[in-house]
C-alpha cells in the first residue's frame, strides 16, 4: 500500500510555493483540488510526476520544458526548482504480504537549477538545467529523517514504476491512450495494446511470471545439455573392469610379494640360526684351547708340586737321618743332659751374656751401676777382678748352652709334629694336582672326543647350510625385487585409473546432479507456467467482470443487480453495451481493452465519445488495481472533462469509492450539482482551491483579489462551492449556494 | 510494483501440491523456491540484480540437490 501524505512544490512554473497534504483516511479517502482551467492542475500534476520520475515525468521534449517560475527569466545565477513528496508504505512484499504494523514514511526531494544558456538555433530554450538532485530519506522509529540506503530509483521503480505513470498519474487525455486515443490524438492499435497489456501485467504480476519462467526454462535447459556432455555409462564401465583387473593382479602380486617376504624372513632367520650355531662351534673349539691350556698349566703345576714334595722329602729326610738316628741312639742321654742344664740355663748361669757389655763399661771406667771407676782403682780392679773370673766360665757356659741347645733341639725334633704337618701339606697338595690333572685329561678326552666329532660332521654341515640359505636369500631377493617392481607399476597403474575414473565419476555425479536440476528446473517451468495461466485467465476474467461492472456504473448508474439482466442492461446502456479484456489470439500476454454495442459489434475507439473512453480507460485502471490488490494513490487530472451530469456524478462516485487514495483534479463545473458536492462531502478527506493570479479581473478573468502580484498560482483549502479572499470569483459571495470559507484563507 | 503476491502465492502454491506428489517432491520446498525465483525476478526488473541467471541457478540447485532438507524427500 501506497498513500501520499504531502506534497511540496517551489519555484516549479506558475507555483510559487504550494503544499498539499492528500487525504490518508481511509474512509474519506478522496481528495479534491478544484481548478478552473489554465490554474494550473496539469502544471501540478506534472510537478508531481517530475518529483516521481524527474525528467522522464516530464512530458514531450524534457529539454524544452520549462520547470522554472513563469515569471522569471532566465539569468547566470539560476533559479532552484524543488518538488518534495512525503509518502508511506507499510511495506508488504510477496514475502510478507501482511506489510509492517507501522508504515513507513519516505520524503523525496527533488531539486534542480535552472540557468540562462544561449540558444544556438532557432527554437532552443534560452535555459538549461542543471545540478538536478533527488534525494530519498526515510523516518526512523524515532521520528527523525536519515538518507535511505536504496536510493531514490530503485525505491520509485519498486513502489510506482516508471512505466505506469500515467496509470497512476494520469491526465485524463493520456488516460484515454488505454482505449485508442481521443478523435485528436488517435494512437496506433498496436501501441494501445502495448500500454494496456503492460500495465496489466506489471499489475498482476505477470511480467515477472514470464520472466522468472523464461529464466528458469534457459536454466532447465542448460542443466540438460551439461548433462548430456556427462560421460556415458560404457566408458565408465570399461574404466572400472580395467581397474578391477588390475586391482585383481595388484593383489597377486603384493601376495606374492609377501609370501616371498615371509620366507625371505624364514631364511634370514634360518641364516641366522645358522650362523650362531657356526659361531658357537667356533666358540666350543676356542673353549678346547682353553681346557687345553688349563690342562697343560696344571700338569706343569702338578710337576712343580711333585717337585717341591720330593725335594721336601729330600731335604727332610737329609736334616733328620742324622738326628733321628742320634736322637734313637741317646734319647735318654740327651734328655738327663736337657733336664741338667735347664735349670741353669733359666737362672742365668749360662750364659753369661753381659760379660762382654761390663767389660767394656770397664774400659771406659765406668761401672754397671754407674759409679765413675777412673778415680776408684780398688773397685776397679774388684770389679776387673770379676770379670776375668767370669771370662773362664763363660766358654765353658758357652758350651753347656750348645749342649742345651742341641739337647732340645733334639728333643723338638724327636716329636717333629711340624714336619709332619708340613709332609701332610705337601702331600695333599699333591694328591689335589693329581686329581684335577686326572680331571682335566678326562675333560680333555671327551672334548677331543667331541670336536673331533663336531669339527668333521657338524660345522661343515652348518656351513652348507648357511650357504645354501645364502643362496636361497640371493634367489628371493630378486624374485621380491622383481615383483615389488611389478606391484609399484600396477599400484602406479590403479592410481592412474582411479584418477580417471574419479574424473569419470565426478562427472557422471554432476550428470545426474544436472539431470536432476533439470528435472525441478521443469517441475518449476510447470507451475510457473500453470500458475501463470491460471492468473492471466482467471484475473483477466476476473478483470474483464469488474471493468464491465465499472462501466456500467459510470456510464449509466447500472447497479450490479442489473449487470446480470441483459435485458434491463441493454436498455440502460444505450451506447456501449459491454466492456472489457480480451486476450489477443496468437499473441500470449497482449491484451486489449474493448466495448461491444448492444448489437455485440466491436465499436472502435473513434466511434466512441470522449467521455465514454474516459470512464472505459478509469474503469480498466480502477478494475486493474482493484483485481491486482494495487493500493496506490491515482492523481487524475480533467478525469470529468465533457461528461455528462449522471455520468459525471458516477463516475465521481465509483472513483472515490473504489481507489485507494483518489486526487483528482478537477474544475469547478466538475462539481456543479448538488450530488457531487454531496458525494466530495461523503468521501473528501481534503479539498484545495487553486486560483491563478493572472486570472484576476484585472486581467480579463473574473478572480476578485489580487493576492500575489506574480504570476503564480495560489492554493486555498476551499472545498466545492466555498470561497476565500484568495480564491473568490467574481458572483461567489452573491450566489446563495456558495459560502465563505473562514478556513480557505491564509494557505498560500 | 508490489502488487498481486497473494493471488500469486496461491497459485503456486496449488500448482506446486498437484505436482510434488507426482515427483516425490516437498510441496512447501517448492512453494517456497518458486516464490523466491519469482521474487527476485521482480526485484531484477526493478534494480539489475548483478549474476540474477547464476542466482536463480544456484537456488534451483541448492534445492534440487539438497536431499532429504531440501525439496526432494
Amino acid at each position: 500500500m501506497l498513500l501520499i501524505r504531502r506534497i511540496e512544490i517551489e519555484n516549479f512554473a506558475c507555483f510559487d510555493r504550494i503544499e498539499i497534504e492528500p487525504s490518508t483516511d481511509a474512509n474519506h479517502p478522496l481528495t479534491v483540488i478544484r481548478a478552473e482551467n489554465g490554474s494550473g492542475k496539469t502544471t501540478l500534476l506534472r510537478a508531481i510526476r517530475w518529483g516521481m520520475y524527474g525528467e522522464d515525468g516530464l512530458p514531450g521534449n524534457p529539454s524544452r520544458f520549462s520547470l522554472h517560475p513563469a515569471d522569471w527569466h532566465p539569468d547566470a545565477q539560476g533559479i532552484r526548482s524543488k518538488v518534495a513528496i512525503i509518502f508511506e508504505t507499510d511495506g508488504s512484499s510477496r514475502d510478507e504480504p501482511e506489510g509492517n504494523p507501522n508504515n513507513t514514511a519516505y520524503e523525496l526531494i527533488r531539486t534542480v537549477t535552472t540557468v540562462a544558456q544561449k540558444p544556438t538555433r532557432q527554437g532552443m530554450p534560452d535555459f538549461r538545467r542543471i545540478n538536478e538532485h533527488a534525494q530519498l530519506m526515510v523516518q526512523t522509529s524515532s521520528g527523525s529523517w536519515e538518507p535511505h540506503e536504496a536510493g531514490v530509483a530503485s525505491v520509485v521503480a519498486q513502489l510506482l514504476p516508471g512505466d505506469l505513470r500515467d496509470f497512476f498519474v494520469m491526465d485524463a487525455d493520456e488516460a484515454t491512450d488505454f482505449v485508442g486515443g481521443s478523435e485528436n490524438k488517435v494512437v496506433k492499435r498496436q501501441d494501445v495494446i502495448r500500454k494496456t497489456s503492460f500495465a496489466l501485467r506489471a499489475l498482476l504480476g505477470l511480467d515477472v511470471f514470464e520472466d522468472a519462467t523464461a529464466r528458469v526454462r534457459r536454466i532447465a535447459e542448460e542443466f540438460g545439455r551439461a548433462a548430456t556432455k556427462a560421460v556415458g555409462d560404457n566408458e565408465l564401465n570399461r574404466q572400472q573392469t580395467e581397474l578391477d583387473r588390475l586391482r585383481k593382479d595388484l593383489l597377486e602380486v603384493e601376495a606374492l610379494a609377501d609370501k616371498e617376504r615371509r620366507e625371505k624372513t624364514e631364511i634370514e632367520g634360518d641364516l641366522e640360526r645358522a650362523r650362531d650355531k657356526l659361531e658357537a662351534l667356533v666358540g666350543s673349539i676356542g673353549a678346547h684351547d682353553v681346557l687345553k691350556q688349563r690342562l697343560k698349566e696344571n700338569r706343569e703345576r702338578r710337576e712343580v708340586a711333585r717337585q717341591r714334595r720330593l725335594d721336601a722329602f729330600g731335604r727332610l729326610s737329609r736334616q733328620l737321618s742324622g738326628i733321628d738316628l742320634l736322637a734313637s741312639l741317646a734319647v735318654e742321654e740327651i734328655s738327663t743332659v736337657r733336664d741338667s742344664l735347664q735349670p741353669l740355663y733359666d737362672d742365668g748361669s749360662i750364659p753369661s751374656r753381659h760379660l762382654a757389655f761390663v767389660r767394656g763399661l770397664i774400659e771406659r771406667g765406668v761401672c754397671v751401676c754407674g759409679q765413675d771407676l777412673s778415680g776408684q782403682s780398688e773397685y776397679k780392679r774388684h770389679v776387673q777382678h770379676l770379670l776375668d773370673k767370669s771370662l773362664g766360665k763363660e766358654d765353658v757356659a758357652n758350651y753347656l748352652a750348645e749342649v742345651l741347645d742341641a739337647a732340645n733341639r733334639l728333643h723338638q725334633f724327636h716329636g717333629s709334629a711340624s714336619w709332619e704337618r708340613r709332609c701332610q701339606q705337601l702331600e695333599r697338595e699333591i694328591a689335589d694336582l693329581d686329581q684335577e690333572i686326572e680331571e682335566l685329561d678326562t675333560a680333555k678326552r671327551e672334548m677331543d672326543d667331541q670336536l673331533d666329532e663336531v669339527k668333521a660332521v657338524e660345522v661343515q654341515v652348518t656351513r652348507d647350510k648357511i650357504a645354501m640359505l645364502e643362496t636361497q636369500k640371493e634367489t628371493i631377493d630378486r624374485t621380491l625385487g622383481a615383483n615389488e617392481d611389478t606391484r609399484d607399476r600396477l599400484r602406479r597403474q590403479v592410481n592412474e585409473l582411479e584418477g580417471r575414473i574419479r574424473v569419470q565419476v565426478r562427472r557422471q555425479r554432476e550428470a545426474h546432479d544436472h539431470q536432476a536440476c533439470q528435472q525441478t528446473s521443469t517441475i518449476l517451468v510447470n507451475i510457473l507456467e500453470q500458475a501463470y495461466a491460471t492468473i492471466r485467465d482467471e484475473q483477466v476474467s476476473e478483470l474483464d467482470t469488474e471493468m464491465n461492472r465499472l462501466f456500467a456504473r459510470m456510464a449509466a448508474n447500472v447497479s450490479d443487480e442489473d449487470i446480470e439482466d441483459a435485458d434491463r442492461r441493454k436498455a440502460t446502456l444505450s451506447m456501449i453495451d459491454q466492456v472489457g479484456l480480451q486476450p489477443l489470439l496468437g499473441n500470449v500476454g497482449e491484451f486489449e481493452i474493448f466495448a461491444l454495442n448492444s448489437r455485440g459489434r466491436s465499436m472502435p475507439p473513434t466511434e466512441i465519445n470522449g467521455a465514454s473512453r474516459r470512464i472505459l480507460a478509469l474503469s480498466f485502471v480502477l478494475a486493474l488495481c482493484k483485481v491486482s490488490q494495487t493500493y496506490a494513490p491515482l492523481v487524475a487530472d480533467s478525469l470529468l472533462n465533457f461528461m455528462s451530469g449522471s455520468v459525471r456524478t458516477n463516475t465521481l462516485r465509483v472513483t472515490a469509492e473504489t481507489a485507494s487514495q483518489p486526487i483528482l483534479l478537477l474544475t469547478g463545473s466538475d462539481l456543479e450539482s448538488q450530488s457531487e458536492v454531496d458525494l466530495v462531502t461523503r468521501f473528501a478527506g481534503a479539498t484545495y482551491t487553486l486560483t491563478g493570479q493572472w486570472q484576476h479581473t484585472d486581467h480579463g478573468g473574473d478572480v476578485v483579489n489580487m493576492t500575489d502580484e506574480r504570476r503564480v498560482a495560489l492554493i486555498c483549502a476551499c472545498g466545492p462551492r466555498q470561497f476565500c479572499s484568495v480564491c473568490e470569483r467574481v458572483g461567489q459571495a452573491a450566489n446563495s449556494g456558495w459560502q465563505r470559507n473562514p478556513t480557505g484563507e491564509g494557505i498560500q | 510494483m508490489v502488487s498481486n503476491f497473494e493471488r500469486i502465492f496461491d497459485e503456486i502454491k496449488r500448482e506446486a501440491n498437484l505436482i510434488a506428489p507426482k515427483y516425490g517432491l516437498d510441496p512447501d520446498a517448492l512453494v517456497e523456491l518458486v516464490m523466491n525465483i519469482v521474487d527476485s525476478e521482480d526485484q531484477h526488473r526493478i534494480k539489475s540484480v548483478a549474476r540474477i541467471h547464476q542466482k536463480v541457478k544456484g537456488m534451483v540447485q541448492d534445492v534440487a540437490l539438497s536431499g532429504s532438507d531440501g525439496v526432494r524427500n
